[in-house]
């Protein structure tokens, strides 16, 4: 929210960031500033650059021109042991280890505080981490900590990314699609716990920037939206003020533009559960 | 072509047929059907084969100790790949790669002539090929795991070890463990040759009924060798199953 609130301090500062894949351009130029503290939706079509944003922003790849600031000092001076305490992304393929129980994958998130030896110990004794425990409760998966990640659905699967990523509890929570296989309900719950409506104990969301496929619940839950197509932000705005033509212009040449409706926190439903 | 040709005429074929080798065989393939099933024979049978399963399991226990610990730094997904940490890996792969390309046949010569006609040598004949391929084996296990789950380990603050531990020894455990139990089934194979050396067993049993021409003999040991390996192997998949599970 730029200018909106002069005490808003800017942590992360992206100028001129353009990517390019084989000589293709699939990002930029992008000039963006994240307020210390902001929730950022990304809305966009496929293809638009919105992973790629997300994977500059986490250090997992070098833009091509152009420079990412946080805190006045480039990103990629992050010493590579410290990263984690910046910045982490839950990847749309989640990226969890099948073999292992939900509880373990989410308990590697505390891999940075922890030593080697925490780690054996977490792995070969039958101790458990209160709070990772407290975080995938409040997600709703906490009867499932004990079953092997490979046998879970895919919206169980995607909780318990999501779980991991709040338990590791970086500055900016970096989230591609992370209720894409959640139902209506789950989806409302979970994106109050990664916008920090719903404040979670021992776990203190701070700035968030999350890629979502719905324009609606970016505007529900996010301060902030930024409409990106074709790899160049269409418009930036605080949600309040997104409408109806801002979401066209970014879904532009597009054949089946969203249409914005209420998704009813109301409707009861299993799917996505099991 | 060329080659499977000229090897084919190289060999002298009027030494393959064998004057009265029908009857020998007949009477061999006899021995199959009516076993030899005496109770003096199968107590020496189930001390042969006590001793056969001894050696393998102690010589496994060693390669299994030896192999995963210079696999593990053979994978060099543990040490930074500096000066130092180079030069373990290239000697961790030069060991690995000397203990399996020799056989254990010839282990078992070199062994029984360099410390006598002992259990040691047997027991070393088997766990020093073993540890090698062993290795060789997980080392290539563990530079396989999926590198987004590596990725994601590290980018939660995971150092090496970490990501060892929560990737990369979770991924390949149930390939691993089944492996180990395939290469406890070649040590039972093994060890039944390596007693034709003279190290006791159920190959040292049956080189006697085979010199003895006692083919119903040899009949009851080779079946016996046969449910060994059967067992070895159904314990492997149910323990597969377990793991996986």
């Amino acid at each position: 929210m730029k200018g909106e609130d002069s005490s808003n301090r800017i942590a992360w500062r992206l100028n001129g960031v353009t990517k390019e894949y084989d000589g293709k351009r699939v990002l930029g130029p992008v000039n963006l500033e994240l307020v210390e503290g902001q929730k950022t939706a990304i809305i966009g079509p496929s293809g638009a650059g919105k992973t790629t944003l997300l994977r500059l922003l986490a250090v997992e790849t070098e833009p091509t021109s152009g420079t990412i600031e946080c805190e006045g000092k480039p990103i990629d001076s992050f010493s590579r042991n410290r990263k984690y305490l910046e910045v982490g992304l839950m990847h749309q393929q989640l990226d969890l280890v099948p073999q292992l129980s939900a509880r373990k994958n989410i308990e590697a998130g505390n891999s940075g505080r922890w030593s080697i030896f925490r780690t054996l110990a977490s792995l070969l004794l039958p101790v458990h981490d209160n709070a990772s425990h407290d975080v995938a409760e409040a997600i709703g998966i906490a009867e499932y900590l004990n079953d092997r990640t490979s046998v879970l659905s895919g919206g169980q699967q995607q909780r318990v990314a999501l779980c991991r990523l709040l338990v590791q509890s970086p500055k900016l929570h970096l989230a591609d699609e992370p209720v894409s296989s959640l139902d209506p309900v789950l989806t409302d719950k979970v994106l109050k716990i990664l916008c920090g409506i719903h404040e979670l104990p021992g776990c203190h969301v701070n700035s968030v920037v999350a890629n979502l496929h719905s324009p609606d619940l970016a505007i529900k839950h996010f301060d902030r939206i930024i409409g990106l197509h074709d790899g160049t932000i269409r418009f930036d705005k605080p949600a309040t003020q997104v409408t109806e033509d801002d979401v066209e212009f970014t879904y532009e040449d597009e054949s089946d533009i969203p249409r914005v409706v209420d998704p009813s926190p109301n409707i009861k439903s299993n799917w996505g559960r099991h | 072509m060329a080659l499977t040709t000229w090897s084919a005429f190289s060999i002298d074929w009027s030494d393959l047929t064998n004057d009265g080798g029908a009857t020998a065989l007949r009477s061999i393939l006899r021995a199959f059907l009516t076993p030899d099933l005496s109770a003096e024979l199968l107590k020496k049978v189930l001390q042969a084969s006590w001793t056969t399963i001894s050696y393998a399991a102690t010589s496994m226990s060693v390669a299994i100790f030896l192999g995963l610990s210079l696999g593990l730094i053979a994978s060099g997904t543990l040490f930074p790949r500096g000066k130092l940490g180079l030069l373990i890996l290239i000697s961790t792969r030069a060991f690995l790669g000397a203990t399996r390309s020799i056989h254990e046949l010839v282990w078992a010569l070199l062994l029984v002539v360099a410390i006598g006609l002992s259990p040691t040598a047997g027991i070393l004949a088997i766990a020093l090929p073993y540890s090698g391929t062993i290795g060789r084996i997980f080392a290539e296990q563990l530079q396989d795991v999926p590198d987004n789950q590596l990725k994601a380990m590290r980018s939660s603050g995971a150092n090496n070890g970490q990501a060892l531990l929560l990737a990369r020894i979770p991924s390949v455990l149930p390939d691993t463990v089944s492996y180990l139990f395939y290469r406890f089934e070649c040590a039972i194979r093994t060890a039944s040759v390596l007693s034709f050396v003279g190290l006791g067993g159920i190959g040292f049993q049956i080189h006697i009924a085979l010199s003895d021409l006692k083919f119903e003999s040899v009949a009851t040991l080779l079946y016996t060798l046969i449910a060994l390996i059967l067992f070895v192997e159904l314990t492997s998949n149910s323990v597969r199953k377990r793991l996986l599970s």
